[in-house]
């Protein structure tokens, strides 16, 4: 048995790709309510006869629903009320078959003797209406119909007849068709599936001007785009994360066109679809009169997002400071390109560190520490040491600083460092490790 | 020689890394001049560094570092009485001013608590080479503030370029004028501490150590260090090391200087406060002893009063004299206790009402001189009106005067394991599943097993630093909070004496020391405490007095009433204080008490002390003639002959360590102490192998010895005092005996009480029922807000019946009640409407009241009063045009009627009970069917017989004493059972044990004198059974109560 936490969002955008995916059965599909859905409103009227009957079209769901992997609860109705209280109450989980009764649908003639006996939990009442009603013995649907309809609707609002009505026919109801679209997204269908690179790549020129019309119509540039390949056997995806927002379609091309070359299609392409899965507002600049020092930032922007493209967005990289003691991470190689990661990242503030005085940390930092030999007074400054094969004789030291840290990790990490001049004139950041004494060389100034 | 003089103890939270005792004592072997404890603007930690450097024959210097809002942060040391008095009254103004915890100062105020202090500036790390403006403005205020009083902190901690810091330093002090003094910014008293001071920033910042970065320090140089470092690290500037000692020269204060004075007005002009004293209670004895005051209490007092004015407790005791009296004039109940509560002087103080002219066996141990101890009387208080007492308290000797006693919240292994947990960014869930796993209270010393049933691997890299830092941190102060009722009374200003600061609740005030601290210290408090039985006893005389023209008090109750203890032997104690206890019911029928003492050994021993010490069964055995009574040597004797050679009082333990192992009596209070307040396993094995060893040499064997340690141990925690539990017995003879006589009162009395007791009102009710009274339901025209007597046919018989209050019907406020009332006056309500009309109540009250059934004498059930009720306009009265219209003519309307099951839980839905049928009744047919079996039927079955039962769970106990067992008790319609689960049992059946509110239990009958229990072996979930019930759950989630 698998447990996992329950995200009412993600269930939701479930629903909605059923919705959409439901859209094979009838044209107006629908939530039972906007924002905590737990079911399907689909119009059918005068669709029955296109699947022989209601009940066929009804198992037809069912089935359907059972392939991909759903056990589905289906009423047939006159009213969406009725229809509702049926599936969600009057169909019963067969635990003989392992699997939900039959769809039900009645005629509208059979809807009050069908609602008779279900329990007002049926009626999508609120759930103060539902214990109100609980205390007075209202259990069933028939029994409310026995109040006095004046005297319900002083005591208790209108609500409770209102769902009555809904549910009887009395009062009417419409499905809100929903619909989900990616906001920017440009397809092309091929009648005949091709594997002409040639004409696939002018498809997908076609695809980059649409979507780069679509992002420009709305002042958005595309952050991460995904390319999306139907081929008459699997499917492909590229995806291409962008340094800056863009909404020029000959960027987007010369980006989309390095991934094509490297991208073998697994067969004829059917379908190209261009979608913009993050995107960000553009802001223009008005254009400079005269050349910056540095040459244009959009111009950068263009190359970090050729070479992610070129070499894979983590062969770009920017460093950036990292809070902590421990020189060797003292900071952090992230990607440029990508959603979470815009141009803003640059100029962020590096992380929160201590100051460090002037020429305390060397330029150069050797990966992995390299161990050498020295000489000194027990726990005193290096006097001599020798390096790749070289002696050198230390004339003036700074330190030692001592960094103990990382002992969360396993090992605490002790070390005395000092900085040390030599008899060349070399300076060199020198380490003695507290717990074997071994002397270690960690950076050149 | 060095001198540290910037120092954190644990009581800067989460600053801090070490315990005060253990900076005092690296100090010392290190070869420090002194050291001076200089907590974050805060002096809670330094009572505990006194006595460790008393001990350690260690100067200690009082300090603390305060951080200004608008100035550098400063380290403050005291010179004398005033600097003291100066610096407390600085925390105190800071943290007055901001939220609990926290601390909020500006120049100008040190500027005007600058006398007597001397003060070190501390630089900012970023200030080197050149410093900032707003620091150079700083130090110049500071300089016009303490002048020649000032210095400037060196404090090296190898970061990069500590010498060329130094030399910036040392420029910067010539530039200021200002002498350079050498310090260590100390966070822990060795280097080992790092890991645990780490944690505490993670911890401070809600961080993890990985992500805490700079947080963090680099290194782990802020230890107490040896004299040769500091010497090479300060080679440079040697006069900054000298200057420390400078410092401890100039410091001669000690907190012994602090003598306690006690507040003038407690006598009248004219008379010393000795003089007034005897003559209260000469005058008090008097009145106790009518005819003739008996020679042996003259003798006693006599004796007493001379010792009181040998020792100068007379303030001690007018103070709490003149609390009972401000109570007694109040009509508050009151009892003291506490060993000099259970004296003479007290019982003619009307402090207590234990007649020391009947049991000549308590009193010996009144204050003796040679231990020069404070005396102890706590004051229990009817809890529903402490806060009357408090109030006094304040008003007399006023807000600048009195303080409530501090309580330290301390780290236990629980939130230890979260805290750490976290900051080792262990999985949130896994530390959790942890911290659930371990005791509460104390430190488990299973933790590597509760580790693994987790799945944390105690010898990984993780696991093991997760058990070191915890067993770590537990005993790390966590915040102060306040202590139930100490009160601390001065002649001058209070925070001369000690900082206040806000507490959590507003208005109310704490001093920084808790309880141990003052008692460290000889300042005396007096303990004002809540106690609900108090409440309810007096509100049981009130209704006596009322419907019985009787006038009791807690003295005039007959003693020794025989039917009375017939009844305690019964275990039919319900309700009465103390011996109420599903753990005391089952020892009463043991037990058998029959006289006072006995229930002062009975309260004692139902207790963790004693169980944990495994000295229930020996009692018991002697008590029943089945075990010779047997004594070591004549001590010991003296010391157990009254409780059958058993220790059963703490008092017994501490003094089993002076006579059999030649304790001084200091140290057996330091013993008890440390087994108590901070569970530290190196101190009490130093104890231990002192203990034992000197047993050994007084020629008692091993096993007694170890056998008096763990008895030692259990009291440290949970061990009941002698003279408490007599005080308490007094109680449980005076509830036992009202409960008998006077049954109908007595259960009102406990219901207008609650919450409090181990029983709910339903149980109270069904167990009124059983002994005869008769209890008639809430209604609106009868009922009061609480439940009162009520006489049904006055002239039919004599019988008293208890009328239900509006109190139990939930979710009613008392004022809405009281409308009902003032509309109620003497015209009886004549319909719903009437009542609507005239009450003006809105329409989610009348809901409450219909859905509770209270309009059954307006001739409404309960849905038919509901619909009434929805249908009555909200502020009808208020339109004038619709003031006299008749009732709204509803056609009547059918509802469903209403079954009597559905009445019943409709009953617990609303009031929490039903004087209708029990729930379970409804389900005896179908029970009979399943060959369960009704609980009166459980007194016919033999030992070890196997049984069904089922009924509703009234309460799951698992006392930390059980070994993991858990008591439960069910009740069905004919009575209650008592359950035992062992844990494999608890586990396998874990969430129907844990959640179901109803069970049907299968198991084995155990039968011991005349204790019924069943041994469950297996669990059903009874509502799974009967569909009906398990609807209507909830309904009792509420009646069943959990305690641990």
């Amino acid at each position: 048995m698998i447990f996992s936490e329950h995200t009412p969002a993600t269930d939701h955008h479930a629903l909605q790709q059923l919705a959409e995916w439901c859209e094979q059965f009838s044209p107006v599909v629908g939530l039972d309510a906007p924002d905590s859905a737990s079911g399907l409103l689909l119009d059918i009227t005068g669709i029955g006869p296109l699947f022989q009957g209601e009940e066929q079209l009804a198992q037809l769901v069912v089935d359907r629903f059972s392939d991909r992997g759903y056990w589905a609860h289906i009423a047939v109705a006159g009213t969406i009320g009725a229809a509702w209280a049926l599936a969600h109450y009057g169909i019963r989980f067969d635990s003989r078959r392992g699997k939900p009764a039959e769809p039900r649908v009645i005629s509208n003639t059979e809807t009050s003797t069908a609602l008779a006996s279900l329990p007002i939990e049926s009626l999508r009442l609120s759930a103060s209406s539902i214990e109100l009603l609980h205390r007075l013995g209202i259990d069933q649907i028939e029994q409310l119909e026995t109040l006095p309809r004046e005297g319900l609707v002083a005591r208790l609002g209108d609500e409770i007849t209102l769902r009555l009505d809904q549910a009887t026919g009395q009062a009417t109801e419409i499905i809100n068709a929903h619909h989900i679209h990616p906001e920017f997204q440009s397809e092309w269908v091929l009648e005949h599936p091709t594997s002409d690179q040639a004409f696939i790549l002018q498809i997908a020129e076609h695809v980059c001007h649409h979507l780069a019309n679509l992002l420009q119509a709305e002042d958005q540039g595309a952050v991460q785009v995904r390319c999306w390949m139907e081929t008459t056997s699997q499917p492909a995806k590229v995806e291409i994360g962008l340094f800056r927002p863009t909404s020029e379609a000959a960027h987007l091309l010369q980006l989309l066109r390095m991934q094509l070359e490297r991208c073998r299609l697994p067969g004829p392409l059917s379908r190209m679809c261009l979608q913009a899965i993050h995107t960000a507002r553009i802001t223009r600049k008005q254009k400079q009169l005269w050349d910056q020092p540095g040459g244009d930032p959009r111009q950068l922007a263009d190359l970090v997002d050729r070479l992610s493209s070129r070499l894979g967005p983590t062969s770009v990289l920017a460093a950036r400071l990292r809070a902590g003691t421990l020189p060797e991470d003292a900071y952090a190689l992230i990607p440029l390109t990508g959603p979470q990661n815009s141009t803003a990242r640059l100029n962020s503030a590096a992380g929160k560190r201590k100051p460090l005085g002037p020429g305390q940390r060397p330029l150069q930092l050797l990966h992995p520490p390299q161990p050498l030999q020295a000489l000194s007074v027990s726990h005193g400054p290096p006097i001599q040491f020798s390096h790749a094969g070289r002696d050198y004789r230390v004339v003036q030291y700074w330190g030692p600083e001592r960094i103990e840290t990382a002992w969360w990790h396993g090992h605490c990490i002790r070390r005395d460092y000092y900085r040390v001049e030599c008899q060349t004139g070399c300076r060199f950041w020198l380490f003695r490790r507290l717990d074997n004494h071994h002397w270690f060389l960690h950076g050149r100034f | 020689m060095y001198v540290e003089l910037h120092c954190k103890s644990n009581f800067s939270f989460l600053e801090g890394a070490s315990h005060a005792d253990e900076l005092v004592a690296q100090a010392k072997t290190l070869g420090y001049a002194g050291l001076a404890i200089t907590d974050r603007n805060s002096l809670a930690g330094v009572v505990r560094a006194h006595t460790a450097a008393k001990e350690h024959n260690l100067p200690l210097i009082i300090g603390s570092e305060i951080t200004p809002d608008d100035a550098p942060p400063i380290v403050l040391w005291v010179t004398n009485r005033t600097g003291y008095g100066k610096l407390s009254r600085l925390i105190t103004c800071g943290r007055r001013r901001a939220p609990k915890g926290e601390c909020q100062l500006w120049l100008d105020d040190l500027a005007q608590h600058s006398q007597g202090l001397i003060a070190g500036i501390i630089p900012d790390s970023l200030h080197f080479t050149e410093p900032s403006a707003d620091f150079l403005r700083g130090a110049t205020k500071y300089r016009e503030i303490f002048g020649q009083r000032l210095y400037l902190l060196a404090e090296l901690q190898r970061d990069a370029d500590d010498q060329r810091r130094l030399n910036d330093l040392s420029r910067l002090a010539q530039q200021l004028k200002i002498p350079l003094l050498a310090a260590g910014d100390v966070h822990y008293h060795t280097r080992a501490r790092m890991p645990l001071h780490d944690v505490l920033t993670a911890i401070r910042h809600g961080t993890t150590v990985d992500a805490a970065g700079d947080l963090l320090f680099s290194n782990g140089e802020r230890h107490l260090k040896s004299l040769d470092c500091l010497r090479e690290q300060f080679a440079a500037t040697p006069d900054a090391l000298g200057h420390s000692r400078d410092i401890l020269h100039q410091c001669n204060f000690s907190l012994d200087e602090l003598r306690y004075e006690y507040p003038e007005e407690l006598a009248p002009a004219g008379l010393t406060p000795l003089q007034y004293l005897t003559q209260l209670t000469w005058e008090g004895a008097s009145r106790r002893y009518p005819n003739g005051i008996p020679d042996k209490v003259r003798q006693l007092l006599h004796h007493e009063l001379t010792l009181i004015g040998d020792l100068q407790y007379e303030a001690y005791f007018l103070t709490v004299w003149d609390l009972v009296r401000f109570a007694r004039e109040r009509g508050i109940l009151c009892q003291g206790r506490g060993s000099a509560a259970n004296s003479a002087v007290c019982f003619c103080l009307h402090i207590t009402a234990v007649d020391p002219s009947q049991s000549d066996l308590l009193f010996e141990r009144f204050i003796s001189r040679e231990r020069n101890e404070a005396p102890d009387i706590d004051v229990d208080f009817e809890h529903e009106r402490r806060e009357e007492v408090l109030q006094y308290l304040y008003q007399k000797y006023g807000r600048e005067r009195t303080g409530l006693t501090a309580e330290v919240i301390s780290y236990r292994s629980r939130s230890a394991i979260r805290d750490v947990g976290k900051a080792l960014g262990l999985s949130l869930d896994r530390v959790d599943a942890l911290a659930k796993q371990v005791e509460t209270r104390s430190h488990d010393p299973d933790l590597e097993l509760r580790c693994r049933q987790v799945g944390i691997d105690p010898t990984s890299n993780r696991g093991s630093k997760l058990l070191h830092l915890v067993s770590e941190l537990i005993g790390f102060p966590r915040h102060l909070s306040q202590h139930v009722g100490g009160m601390v009374m001065t002649r001058g200003p209070l925070c001369e004496f000690v900082p206040i600061e806000n507490a959590a609740m507003p208005n109310r005030t704490v001093i920084s020391w808790d309880k141990n601290d003052l008692d460290d210290l000889g300042i005396l408090k007096v303990d004002c405490l809540a106690l609900g039985m108090l409440t309810a006893i007096r509100k049981m005389f009130q209704s006596i007095r009322q419907h019985y023209g009787k006038h009791l008090t807690l003295a005039n109750i007959p003693a020794d009433d025989s039917d009375v203890y017939d009844m305690i032997c019964r275990a039919d104690t319900m309700g009465v204080f103390q011996i109420e206890s599903r753990a005391q019911m089952s020892m009463l029928p043991r037990l058998r008490p029959r006289c006072y003492y006995d229930l002062v050994v009975e309260v004692a021993i139902v207790r963790p002390g004693p169980i944990q010490g495994q000295m229930v069964h020996p009692y018991l055995r002697r008590r029943m003639g089945l075990e010779p009574i047997e004594y070591p040597n004549e001590e010991i004797k003296q010391v157990l002959h009254k409780t059958m050679g058993v220790p059963i009082f703490q008092e017994q333990a501490m003094k089993l360590a002076v006579v059999a192992a030649g304790f001084t009596p200091g140290e057996a209070d330091q013993l008890r102490r440390a087994m108590g307040a901070w569970r530290r396993t190196g101190v009490i094995d130093v104890f231990r192998q002192k203990l034992l060893k000197g047993m050994l040499a007084r020629g008692l064997s091993q096993t007694f010895a170890e056998q008096v340690f763990q008895q030692i141990r259990g009291f440290g925690e949970y061990g009941f005092p002698e003279s408490h539990a007599a005080s308490f017995a007094l109680l449980v003879y005076v509830s036992a005996w009202l409960k008998h006589h006077y049954p109908a009162a007595f259960t009102a009395a406990l219901i207008n009480s609650q919450p409090m007791g181990f029983y709910s009102p339903s149980q109270l009710v069904r167990d009124v029922q059983a002994h005869g009274v008769t209890v008639l339901p809430i209604d609106v025209n009868y009922s009061d807000w609480d439940c009162r007597l009520e006489r049904p046919n006055s002239e039919a018989s004599d019988a008293v019946a208890i009328r239900l209050g509006m109190r139990l019907v939930r979710g009613l406020s008392e004022s809405h009640a009281q409308a009902v009332f003032v509309a109620r006056g003497d015209t009886p309500f004549q319909s719903l409407h009437d009542f609507s009309k005239r009450t003006g109540l809105t329409r989610n009250v009348m809901l409450r009241l219909s859905q509770a059934d209270c309009f059954s004498s307006l001739g409404q059930n309960r849905r038919n009063a509901l619909w009434e009720s929805l249908g009555q306009e909200r502020n009808m009265r208020d339109l004038p045009l619709f003031r006299d219209l008749p009732a709204e003519e509803d056609s009547q309307i059918q509802l469903p009627s209403l079954d009597s099951v559905e009445d019943v839980f409709a009953d617990y839905d609303s009031t929490g009970l039903s004087l209708k049928a029990h729930p379970i009744s409804f389900y005896r047919k179908h029970l009979k069917q399943l060959h369960i079996l009704p609980a009166e039927k459980l007194a016919d079955c033999e030992h070890n017989q196997w049984v069904k039962v089922a009924g509703l769970v009234l309460l799951r106990q698992r006392p930390s004493t059980a070994k993991g067992i858990t008591f439960v008790t069910l009740e069905d319609e004919t009575g209650v059972m008592n359950l035992v689960l062992h844990q494999h049992t608890w586990q396998r059946f874990y969430s129907i044990a844990r959640r179901s509110s109803a069970w049907i239990v299968r198991g084995r009958v155990e039968t011991k004198h005349s204790v019924i229990h069943v041994l469950v072996d297996h669990l059903e979930d009874l509502a799974n059974k009967l569909a009906n019930l398990r609807r209507h759950q909830d309904s009792f989630e509420v009646a069943s109560r959990d305690f641990r």
